[in-house]
């Protein structure tokens, strides 16, 4: 079913990015100084996975 | 990319039209749209969203929708000037501030605003972002100001509004892989219809450098990655490539090229004091699925994941 692929697939690119921050920020107690990386989402229009 | 990026804090931030198509939604798709909306907001509460401005199509559910999802979320739904229609009074935060380890954060939400969406009002962005900026640039390092409209709204905001480090685009046609500049500010557009998310990797020093942008050196410092990679196959354990290709007199100054292309690119952008680059991710189904996310569509959607699983079955 494609909705549930979209679903399962647009934000689980994103969450598992995100972890891999979440993780580095819990265990990585030094990060390096004056850098961070934003995650842009932008006009997600309702989509809910893969989109090809 | 080793040395430069394994350290760093992520956030996650959405610059608007997350929820919804268009600024309305057909009756007979209402219910459905509304659940996938819901679904979508749980999704970022679980990985931790630090921000979404609000778009138009984000209000296509209604007054009393846009308020459940703010509700609903764990994180700050911020709009300057998006207005409820019949109390002309403010509905969102205009900003809120986000704290890394070493930086403070500033992100500011517009909205062109559109007729279409009638139970909501929208003063001008312009205006609007200015009035928010004074207010919070002598609390921040960075200013992020997410931009939902078209490309008029995003030069009137580059020209008139003062103080902006980076635009966040929504509602843009098409990805933009090398982001324009004009002014000092950054303006980052990734495209439509969730096809892509940006990581947007920020280095900032000091107040008064001039952001650069690295992502031709990171380019290649990934291709020389990806090149010593796909000759270290097969390597054995211990060995160096050059003890590897010993004999081999073309690959060992290939490697010597490869490791100092690498090595020039990576003092190159250490030696810069502000820059970014930005790396569009392809959501495609080459990504895999993760039990959090599975559990929110069995919510969510009940019956979206029988029919998938349904589907398949047949697949097998």
């Amino acid at each position: 079913m494609k909705l549930l692929l979209k679903q399962s697939g647009l934000m689980l690119m994103l969450i598992t990015l995100v972890a891999v921050g979440c993780k580095s920020e819990s265990t990585n107690p030094s990060y390096n100084a004056n850098e961070f990386t934003l995650m842009v989402a932008a006009s997600n229009d309702g989509e809910v996975g893969p989109c090809g | 990319m080793k040395g430069l990026a394994e350290t760093e804090a992520v956030y996650l931030v959405d610059a608007g039209d997350a929820l919804f198509k268009h600024p309305y939604v057909a009756e007979a798709q209402r219910d459905h749209l509304k659940e996938t909306a819901r679904a979508i907001i749980a999704s970022y509460n679980i990985m931790e969203c630090q921000v979404m401005n609000v778009g138009t199509n984000d209000l296509a559910g209604g007054l009393d929708f846009i308020l459940e999802m703010n509700d609903l979320a764990n994180f700050p739904i911020i709009s300057a000037n998006t207005k409820d229609a019949n109390t002309n009074k403010f509905l969102f935060e205009p900003y809120t501030i986000v704290e890394t380890h070493d930086q403070t954060l500033g992100f500011i939400g517009i909205t062109k605003g559109d007729p279409r969406v009638k139970e909501f009002a929208f003063s001008d962005p312009i205006e609007a972002a200015q009035n928010a900026i004074d207010e919070i640039k002598d609390k921040v390092d960075l200013i992020f100001l997410m931009t939902n409209g078209d490309d008029k709204l995003e030069r009137s905001v580059v020209a008139e509004v003062k103080g902006i480090n980076f635009v966040i685009r929504s509602k843009t046609g098409s990805l933009q892989r090398n982001p324009k500049q004009k002014d000092g500010t950054t303006i980052i557009r990734i495209g439509k219809q969730g096809k892509y998310a940006g990581v947007l990797r920020i280095r900032n020093v000091d107040p008064v450098s001039q952001m650069k942008n690295v992502s031709s050196q990171y380019t290649r410092i990934k291709f020389a990655d990806n090149r010593l990679k796909a000759m270290s196959r097969g390597l054995e354990e211990g060995m160096t490539l050059e003890e590897h290709f010993a004999e081999d007199e073309n690959r060992l100054k290939l490697i010597a090229r490869l490791r100092d292309e690498r090595k020039t690119n990576v003092d190159l952008i250490k030696k810069l004091k502000n820059s970014y680059f930005l790396e569009p991710i392809p959501l495609n189904d080459k990504i895999e699925d993760t039990p959090e996310i599975a559990m929110i569509v069995k919510d969510y959607m009940p019956d979206e994941t029988k029919k998938a699983e349904k589907d398949n079955h047949k697949g097998h």
